[in-house]
């Protein structure tokens, strides 16, 4: 049963604030790792407006804004909690019902599925359209997309984006039909609109991504026909496809749905639907053959065909790719692709004279390389990412890991001293990423592993934020959420800012000791980064945690506690290995459906 | 709501085929003359145009205000840039971004709230609306239309552009300042050899590498007919999509079909026979394309200053040619970590943390707001080259907004925003005065801008809780 002292670890932990409130100085609350969207989260939002007021932990709450600020951490009013919730009630947070797989979450018998994805129509992220643009054409069709690079993450379509459409698909549809033979399945020679019809329906099929309507057909034949007009057949093609490329069925993930299977509740895709669903999450591109073909014969309507695919995708070089752009998202790895911005930029390159894009990109090698050990030798565990102490090095990483130099093959596989390097932690990569600037308390560490790995982000930090991290343990305001971070921060003591060893600072010797605080299962005092890797390993807030991210990344943000729970259980019985939770994914009841829209009326 | 200025039809375009064999060979080093009608508006006179230059992090106040009264004052040592403009534009202090402190504004970041309230004056969006954004970046998209939108929907001028979003070194994805509506980012382009390209080859088709570039009139007609032909069809598409979608849906494909409207404005303009386009009117200067250099690697931080002026040359030659009216620029984003390696100066947001009372940081902080002070001086000096009919020059025409997303970086307050307003709109705006406003939501600053650009009628602007009607301390 819970302990006071759990409560005020829950609460601590847990609190943050969400968007949103019904009046000034009345706020939501997001509790815990649990989804925005779940059952739970509607229950503490429903406590926290006030509807049921006699609730002791949003008086509490409460008290702590008005005491703390807006910004504040609940963490810090510390006792005052613990006397407000002398009995909490039973249904006061998610840590009261722990399934048997030990997987925090509503009971069972309160286990309704919400099915992912919100919106019918999604527009591909630049990324996923140069990918498909180069799955579809084929034939070495350059990773381009002409997309204003300014773009990434907007949920509408500019006029500067629709004209990088156009230009993409004008400049890769003249290159495609230069190798008509390969484009066309038939000779025009035999009856050029027959010809042209039987591409449309073909190129089409993979181009929207489902077999096209009669109308849409006879539409696209009057623009084949168009271009063929005082040109060739040839040219007609290339016509057809450049508008195709610029369709929304191209341009968007559409999930439409079908009637059939649908309520109120949620909205049943279509096999093609599901098709994309499974390609665009495991993938970051457009169906293959096989999809087609599943999607066609009805096997993608079923959960086990979906898992059958799902195995098949995550197997596939492709599928491991989409796994290594996962983890370089999630921890942050990501910014190592741009040298010139973040964190790296802002290094003071009078102190690290040997960081430069060069160096940056052999860190990113190095990740990437990890990374890909870790997934194809390691069986993607949760466990050789976070401890094996394995680098990938040339010259200049040899010298800043303090290996021997490796011969002539770049990038060779380097077994660091265990002792002082685990993982991906130890990487020069995430160590440079996160941190910033004269950053002499290690913060953004700290910030990284509670985001990451603890999805326990502190609060957004207030307006007046002294210049000396030392100091904020000591500052009552700052304590609530540096107590958080900085204990954290503080194991990683033995990292310079570029990921360097080293074992003292101006002439002392190094601290490395850290401790865990407000987590649900962690908390206490270590030493040094292998220490807390090991830690966080044994940890199931963590496994949660890497289960949210990973639900984010492949179905785009929404996410439910009963799917969460279920996931994470097969994660767990798989020994957390990433491409088990890829298919478990795809074995829960809600896959194949999607959230109806606020307003969506269904047939 | 009516709008003072109706449309006028005007073109401003290169020979299509110089255009055409130039970009055969690559964007000339060597500007071509474009030749247009004079932009005028209804009542004969040049149109207004409205340029905002975003920055962030805040800067030193202190050094910031003038020393002395309304009437007579002193530049603070941080503008000393824009001393020689000191009698052509105001200054002004008292008004806040209150919008950023509405209760229900719980976008986790403090920074974005008056970065995306800033032109929008409203609230922003749950985070859960913006997928895809940088791990670090915690600010919703802004809930409403942004003013330099507004103003061109309203001005419906007919321009090439209805607007253009220009940054220098912004973050990709970076949360813009701009929308078309709630949810509706505009996002900034930051490579000045595209937007060169976009601008001044508008509608016309980019060389398919290693084929000859058509040539004569004929390929070129075709090329457009397609291109309008195509444009129908994705038009025809999303509108059979539109009713079987749910009503939130809809404004995401509404957005799109104004995208394509927008491209198609050009394709027509670009087809319209020479004859049309070639007059010129006496007492106008030319406009003509700027000259673009090598290229350059234009997110690299040490070439920011060269890459600030070249989008400086390229929107004020955009406004000369009437190709806009309409234009934000942003200089690094909300809260960018922007360095400045020919400064000696390290990441500015990170510094901004800092205690600005002391050195290092407040003399660094100062001497970036004095950089910018150096950029924004050599935009208005690209507007005050050209020289228009009503014995104005392009800046007396135009209303150049300088903002930051907040005062100060220790506090990260939206109180007391240091804007500078450049150029009086045609004369709308009485120029030279430090006005110290009594306690103003920022609302009423975008009224005044809207009235300034001619839409009279318009008397709130975005959240009307946060709007007391426009800023008379301006008038």
């Amino acid at each position: 049963m819970r302990t006071q002292r759990g409560i005020f670890a829950v609460t601590c932990r847990m609190v943050a604030k969400l968007p949103g409130s019904i009046a000034p100085g009345v706020f939501f609350y997001r509790v815990g790792h649990l989804p925005a969207n779940s059952s739970m989260m509607v229950l503490a939002r429903r406590r926290d407006c006030g509807r049921t007021a006699s609730l002791p932990i949003h008086l509490a709450l409460t008290a702590a804004w008005a005491w703390l600020g807006p910004t504040g951490c609940v963490g810090s009013i510390g006792d005052q909690v613990d006397q407000a919730l002398d009995d909490p009630p039973a249904d006061v947070g998610p840590a009261a019902a722990v399934s048997p797989a030990g997987v925090p979450g509503p009971t069972a018998a309160a286990c309704v599925e919400a099915p992912p994805g919100v919106s019918p129509l999604r527009r591909l992220t630049n990324d996923e359209h140069a990918r498909t643009l180069a799955l579809l054409l084929g034939d070495g069709t350059p990773l381009v997309t002409k997309l204003s690079e300014a773009e990434q993450g907007s949920p509408v379509v500019s006029a500067p984006w629709a004209e990088g459409a156009m230009n993409a698909a004008e400049e890769l549809a003249a290159r495609a039909v230069k190798k008509l033979g390969a484009l066309v399945p038939c000779a025009p020679s035999s009856g050029e609109e027959a010809c042209a019809r039987k591409f449309i329906e073909a190129f089409g099929t993979r181009a929207y991504r489902r077999p096209l309507s009669s109308s849409e057909v006879t539409r696209l034949l009057a623009m084949f026909t168009l271009g063929r007009s005082g040109a060739d057949f040839a040219h007609g093609i290339e016509v057809v496809v450049r508008t195709m490329l610029q369709s929304p069925h191209f341009l968007y993930r559409v999930e439409l749905g079908g009637s059939e299977g649908s309520t109120a509740e949620r909205v049943k895709l279509t096999p093609y639907e599901v098709a994309s669903r499974l390609s665009y999450g495991l993938w970051g591109s457009m169906p293959d053959e096989t999809l087609f073909v599943a999607a066609a014969d009805g096997r993608l309507g079923k959960p086990d065909g979906m898992a059958e695919q799902a195995r098949r995708l995550v197997a596939d070089p492709r599928g491991h790719l989409s796994l290594r752009r996962f983890h370089e998202r999630w921890l942050g790895l990501a910014a190592l692709a741009s040298p010139l911005t973040g964190a790296l930029a802002s290094k003071d390159r009078s102190v690290y004279k040997e960081l430069d894009e060069a160096l940056v990109d052999d860190m990113r090698k190095d990740v990437a390389s990890f990374l890909d050990f870790v997934l194809a030798e390691r069986n993607g565990r949760l466990e050789a990412l976070l401890t094996a102490p394995i680098a990938f090095t040339n010259a200049r990483l040899a010298t800043l890991y303090g290996t021997p130099p490796p011969g002539a093959g770049l990038f060779a596989r380097t077994n660091l001293d265990p002792t002082r390097r685990s993982g991906i932690l130890t990487s020069a990569g995430f160590l440079a990423v996160h941190t910033k600037a004269d950053d002499r308390a290690a913060i953004h560490r700290g910030v990284a592993v509670r985001e990451s790995l603890l999805c326990a982000p502190p609060p957004a930090p207030p307006g007046d934020i002294p210049d000396t991290p030392e100091v904020v343990l000591d500052n009552g305001a700052c304590k609530a959420c540096h107590q958080l971070i900085n204990p954290i921060g503080a194991g990683f003591a033995h990292y310079d800012g570029i990921g360097r060893w080293r074992s003292t600072e101006g002439g002392n010797p190094i601290d490395a000791r850290g401790e865990l605080i407000g987590t649900e299962d962690v908390d206490g005092e270590f030493r040094g980064v292998p220490t807390l890797a090991r830690r966080l390993l044994g940890s199931r807030q963590v496994r949660d945690c890497v289960v949210t991210h990973f639900v984010e990344f492949v179905l785009g943000g929404v996410e439910d506690a009963c799917a969460h729970r279920k996931v994470a259980s097969a994660y767990v019985a798989t020994g957390m290995d990433i491409r088990e939770l890829a298919i478990a994914m795809t074995r829960t009841d809600s896959f194949g459906y999607r959230r109806p829209s606020p307003g969506e009326t269904r047939p | 709501m009516t709008t003072t200025l109706k449309p006028a039809r005007r073109a401003a375009f290169l020979s299509r085929r110089k255009l055409l064999r130039s970009l055969g060979v690559g964007i000339p080093a060597v500007a071509l003359p474009v030749l247009r009608s004079s932009p005028l508006n209804a009542a004969g006179a040049p149109p207004a145009r409205l340029l905002v230059l975003m920055t962030a992090n805040g800067t030193i106040l202190d050094n910031w205000k003038p020393v002395g009264s309304a009437a007579s004052y002193t530049m603070g040592p941080l503008l000393q840039p824009l001393e020689r403009y000191k009698a052509r534009m105001n200054l002004l202090q008292g008004v806040h971004v209150s919008v950023t402190a509405k209760p229900t504004n719980t976008s986790p970041d403090p920074h974005g709230k008056p970065w995306g309230g800033m032109l929008t004056g409203r609230e922003l969006l749950d985070l859960k609306l913006r997928p895809n954004r940088a791990p670090d970046d915690k600010a919703g998209f802004a809930s409403g239309i942004s003013v330099d939108q507004y103003i061109a929907s309203k001005l419906a001028s007919g321009t090439v552009f209805p607007s253009l979003s220009v940054g220098v070194q912004v973050p990709p994805g970076s949360l813009p300042a701009s929308y078309t509506g709630a949810n509706q980012p505009v996002f900034p382009e930051n490579n000045p050899f595209e937007l060169y390209k976009r601008v001044f080859a508008s509608g016309v088709p980019s060389p398919t590498p290693g084929s000859a570039p058509a040539t004569d009139d004929t390929a070129l007609k075709k090329l457009l007919a397609e291109r309008k032909s195509i444009l129908d069809h994705t038009r025809g598409d999303l509108i059979a999509l539109m009713p079987k979608l749910p009503s939130e849906e809809r404004t995401r494909v509404e957005r799109h079909l104004t995208s394509l409207r927008e491209i198609e404005q050009r394709l027509v303009l670009t087809a319209a026979p020479s004859s049309q386009l070639s007059s010129t009117s006496a007492g106008v200067a030319s406009c003509s394309r700027p000259s673009q250099g090598a290229t350059i690697a234009h997110m690299d931080h040490n070439n920011f200053p060269k890459v600030a002026d070249l989008q400086a040359d390229i929107l004020a030659a955009a406004f000369a040619c009437d190709l806009t009216r309409v234009a934000v620029l942003t200089y690094s984003g909300s809260v960018n970590n922007q360095t400045f390696p020919f400064l000696g100066i390290g990441g500015h947001h990170n510094m901004s943390h800092g205690d600005d009372t002391k050195e290092p940081v407040r003399g660094r902080m100062g001497a970036i707001t004095k950089f910018h002070a150096e950029r924004f001086a050599y935009v208005l000096d690209r507007l005050d080259s050209y020289r228009e009919g009503n014995g104005r020059t392009l800046l007396d025409n135009s209303l150049a907004l300088w903002t930051n997303e907040i005062s100060r970086g220790p506090d990260h307050s939206y109180r007391n925003i240091p804007f500078v307003l450049a150029g009086s709109a045609g004369g709308s705006l009485k120029t030279g005065r430090y006005i110290v406003a009594n306690n103003k939501p920022h609302n009423d600053l975008l009224v005044t801008i809207c009235q300034a650009m001619g839409l009279k009628d318009v008397t709130t602007f975005g959240d009307p809780q946060y709007c007391t009607g426009p800023l008379t301390d301006l008038a």
